[in-house]
């Protein structure tokens, strides 16, 4: 193999293992903010090491840096609007008076909102 | 200065895009190019906020020690999700900001979004964070992040 592509390979895979941890983190958090955290940090990064992986696998010798450029114009998007939406998605939760999971017994983690209590919604947890 | 900013912008985004050698199409992108610059300098869409030039230099040092953070911040939820039982003692805190420019305040509340356990939840005077436990929201209250943004926002 050649060096490209054993770099290739281990960037593709670090990256798809990211994105796994992200949809176990998904599944494993107690509540819905929690879940965020995986999704929102795991996932992105993971779909950026893939991009980076790819750039490592571009072999046309005419057209090679115009497309690592795009894949890099990606990655520069991807890294702004994946923090911008975990942000909109928490606060639409927060909005919607979503009370958060606390561990149990944790008194001084309990959010108090000024005003309106928040109506509390029930969340399964582990 | 703006006009000519927009116009090589456009012009090295378009030809990044497509990638054209022939005269013809090069000479097709420039002009678009200068006419969309035209547009939308007459426009007023060009401003301080669509522009920020200031930033750009300084981001050199920003964005590698932002990157370091954001792999840190992987490692550590990937060993908690990955943990038998489940480590984690969510909580809501307010961080203040008083930064003053709208990119310094975004460029702050995106970088926690990226960093260990924490995500922005509201971003007004101060910002509402979630951490995923304490640990997290401590290294937020030190305020190392916002002395960084400040002095990317520095010479504003």
């Amino acid at each position: 193999m050649a060096w490209n592509e054993i770099v290739a390979s281990v960037l593709l895979a670090l990256g798809v293992f990211l994105a796994l941890t992200g949809s176990l983190g998904m599944l494993r958090m107690p509540d819905f903010y929690s879940r965020l955290h995986p999704a929102g940090k795991n996932d992105s990064l993971g779909a950026v090491l893939v991009l980076v992986g790819l750039c490592f696998m571009v072999t046309d010798p005419i057209g090679q840096w115009l497309v690592i450029t795009k894949l890099l114009l990606i990655i520069a998007f991807l890294i702004i609007s994946a923090p911008t939406a975990t942000h909109a998605i928490t606060k639409a939760a927060f909005l919607e008076g979503l009370q958060p999971w606390t561990k149990p017994g944790d008194k001084e983690g309990v959010y108090k909102r000024e005003g309106e209590p928040l109506h509390a919604k029930e969340e399964d947890h582990v | 200065m703006r006009f000519a900013l927009s116009f090589l912008f456009l012009l090295s985004f378009w030809w990044l895009l497509s990638g054209q050698t022939k005269p013809l199409l090069l000479g097709t992108g420039v002009t678009v190019s200068a006419l969309v610059a035209l547009l939308s300098t007459r426009m007023g869409l060009v401003d301080e906020e669509s522009h920020p030039m200031g930033f750009v230099p300084k981001l050199i040092t920003y964005v590698p020690w932002l990157a370091w953070q954001v792999l840190q911040s992987n490692w550590d939820v990937t060993k908690r999700v990955w943990a038998p039982s489940i480590k984690v003692e969510p909580r809501f805190i307010r961080v203040p900001c008083d930064l003053e420019t709208e990119f310094g305040r975004v460029t702050y509340a995106n970088s926690i979004t990226m960093t260990p356990g924490t995500v922005t939840v509201e971003a007004d005077d101060s910002f509402l964070i979630h951490a995923l436990h304490q640990d997290a929201a401590d290294s937020l209250k030190t305020g190392d992040m916002e002395r960084r943004v400040r002095s990317l926002e520095g010479s504003q």
